[in-house]
């Protein structure tokens, strides 16, 4: 009996001292999204470490790369570099500085989405890092001088001192690696001398590229296209359309598009795996219209006053030269993850 | 005197599995099963402290350089087995845990998350097949019960639900399958040889809440222990054990989770003290030799354990 008395005591001991729950992270205050729908991912913040000083190499100098292994190409001033995913896929935030812009390449591995952002006016140029959070399975960074949340495919803070605030991108070209390193053989790669030991030529999640499996539940379901179809959407006063890059001619694709009231310029290629947007009226108010050129990369397109554009809608050749388009609010994704952010969204056929 | 060699017996065969926690809702449940039957009448209750650490990152078999994160999983583990009969004993086991992720990566800053409380819990039936005796030393059991999901699976921080495997329970109803055989060798040489197998089959939990109807289910889980145990004249007896633990992945929406899942080869270490005829303490640790990890995962380094176990029969007493 006595034995007995002393097994429920513990037992209520033990009952009574559940459930003491502690995290250090800031996640407090308001958010802009559900925050029942916010998951912890399981790493912790920072778990994910960022590269924070990247090296760089010769493009050509990545043995652990596969030909159709996707890189983050970005141009700015006259610095031409590229991120690629296989690194990313372990440390989802680059803080760089090119030609003197402070910047975040940001990449979410689960929902396959690149952005690159300024750092300049966000306390002190600063830095960002992996939270360790997760909404609609997509990255939240969080900027390391507030502590402020930001959900990278909604393009905005949504948790802290900053909430609100928007993101101000930069003009990025994802790629394969191999058509990269053909368009833009002195450029610049990522190196894998990132001060952290990972294993950059194993891919850490399985057959989920390529799988209809989630890893977390999303606020919105449209099973119009397989899950991990790679999508270009457009977002236009909160309507959105997306460009399945596997719709795009095996060659360069260029398309005239208007939508909510605007025009756009969309470029792709499902061979070479790649599409952009850019608005289609020029600085000056001309509005053009765009042609394919073909074999001429990284030259994509001609318009009616015989200017040659790039893939990064700059103008290379011809009467306009050193002109280039304004990028459209639009970035690459899963389509799953547009359908849970974006629902809606028309599919361009 | 029998009672007395029944209770050395008991302890001395069975005296061979110890909690393991890993990467799945911390509690060291189904490799916590420790008492093989009791005879009729007897009871044993017993309490352990287990320390599990978790700082090594493997990718498949592969130790990566990586020191940014590290777990600890502290466990109190409250277990009873009562012998319903000769051949028909209850086991129950209920756990409380304290367990502590943390990461330092920028500027040394150290980030962690702490959860503590009850987890769940385990009943069993066991059928003793072939009884022990003192002349054929043999024993062979087997068992059958259910995992209880005691453990809260929906542990929010800050309002942010945690990962399954921070969290205190699996949330999940799940079965237990459990067989164990033995063959002693007293007199000839006091030592016995054991073979252990646990089963988990785990259940589906609804952690994400009603708003999503996708479940989540931690991996089938299967331990194999085979080792051996001598008796000295003195305070001391020994066992050496060798456990095999594989889980299969994590399912999400029907679909298999990476990173989740493996196959691990430890090696187990004990040393017991015979404190009275009663009271019995036991020291023991888990030294892992091979790790194969689907993915890449955060796995133990060592666990260590202390325990008290004290044998009472009820009805001779």
């Amino acid at each position: 009996m006595k034995l007995l008395k002393i097994t429920l005591f513990v037992l209520c001991l033990l009952y009574l001292n559940s459930c003491d729950v502690l995290d250090s992270s800031s996640v407090s205050g308001e958010w802009l999204i559900p925050k029942d729908q916010v998951f912890d991912g399981g790493p912790g913040r920072d778990g994910i470490p960022s590269v924070d000083s990247p090296q760089f190499t010769s493009v050509n100098n990545a043995s652990y790369l596969q030909d159709n292994d996707l890189v983050i190409g970005i141009k700015i001033g006259g610095t031409i570099r590229a991120y690629p995913h296989p690194i990313l896929d372990w440390h989802e935030i680059v803080n760089d500085d090119i030609s003197g812009q402070k910047t975040a390449i940001t990449y979410c591995p689960l929902t396959g989405s690149a952005i690159a952002w300024k750092r300049q006016g966000i306390v002190s140029n600063s830095t960002f890092g992996v939270s360790g959070l997760l909404y609609n399975s997509n990255l939240i960074p969080y900027d390391r001088g507030s502590r402020s949340n930001w959900s990278q495919m909604k393009l905005q803070c949504v948790n802290g001192s900053l909430i609100g605030k928007e993101i101000e991108t930069s003009k990025i070209i994802e790629t394969t690696y191999k058509t990269w390193r053909e368009i833009y053989p002195t450029s610049k790669l990522l190196s894998t001398n990132t001060g952290f030991g990972n294993q950059y030529g194993v891919y850490p999640y399985r057959d989920y590229k390529t799988s209809n499996d989630l890893l977390f539940p999303v606020s919105n379901e449209d099973n119009r296209l397989h899950k991990k179809t790679r999508v270009l959407g457009l977002i236009v006063e909160g309507a959105t359309m997306v460009f399945p890059i596997s719709s795009f001619d095996a060659g360069v694709t260029v398309k005239n598009v208007s939508f909510g009231g605007e025009d756009f310029v969309i470029i792709g290629s499902k061979d070479k795996n790649f599409a952009a947007a850019y608005k289609g009226n020029l600085t000056d108010g001309a509005l053009l219209e765009f042609s394919v050129v073909e074999n001429e990369l990284p030259i994509v397109m001609v318009d009616d006053e015989s200017n040659k554009w790039d893939i990064f809608g700059e103008v290379v050749e011809g009467p306009r030269a050193g002109e280039s388009l304004e990028q459209a609010k639009a970035f690459i994704s899963y389509w799953f993850a547009w359908a849970a952010f974006y629902p809606n969204a028309l599919i361009y056929e | 005197m029998k009672r007395f060699y029944i209770i050395i017996f008991t302890f001395f065969l069975t005296a061979e599995i110890f909690p393991q926690a890993c990467c799945s809702a911390g509690s060291p449940l189904l490799g916590s099963l420790d008492i093989a039957s009791s005879g009729d009448g007897e009871l044993q209750i017993g309490i352990t402290y287990e320390i599990n650490s978790l700082q090594d990152v493997y990718a498949g078999t592969v130790r990566l350089d990586d020191d940014l994160r590290e777990r600890t999983v502290n466990s109190f583990i409250l277990e009873a087995n009562y012998g319903l009969s000769r051949r028909i004993s209850l086991s129950a086991l209920f756990t409380f845990v304290n367990q502590n992720r943390n990461t330092s990566t920028y500027g040394n800053i150290s980030n962690s998350l702490n959860t503590s409380g009850l987890s769940d819990g385990i009943v069993l039936v066991k059928y003793n097949i072939i009884p022990l005796t003192l002349i054929e030393q043999i024993e062979f059991t087997l068992g059958a019960g259910l995992k209880l999901p005691i453990g809260n699976a929906t542990l929010r921080s800050d309002g942010i639900l945690i990962p399954a495997d921070m969290q205190l329970g699996t949330g999940s109803w799940d079965g237990v399958l459990w067989g164990y055989f033995s063959k002693g060798f007293v007199p000839v040489i006091p030592l016995n040889i054991f073979a252990n197998v646990s089963y988990g089959i785990n259940g589906t939990n609804n952690r994400f809440g009603d708003s999503f109807q996708q479940g989540y289910a931690f991996g089938n889980e299967l331990y194999i222990n085979l080792g051996a145990g001598y008796r000295t004249d003195t305070f001391f007896d020994f066992t050496l054990m060798f456990r095999f633990r594989n889980t299969e992945p994590d399912i999400f929406d029907e679909g298999v989770l990476p990173n989740t899942g493996g196959s691990w080869l430890y090696l187990v270490p004990g040393i017991n003290g015979k404190i009275s005829d009663r009271l019995t303490a036991r020291l023991s640790g888990q030294i892992p030799l091979y790790r194969d990890l689907t993915g890449t995962q955060l796995t133990t380094t060592y666990t260590a354990s202390l325990g008290l176990f004290y044998n009472i029969n009820l009805k001779e007493d």
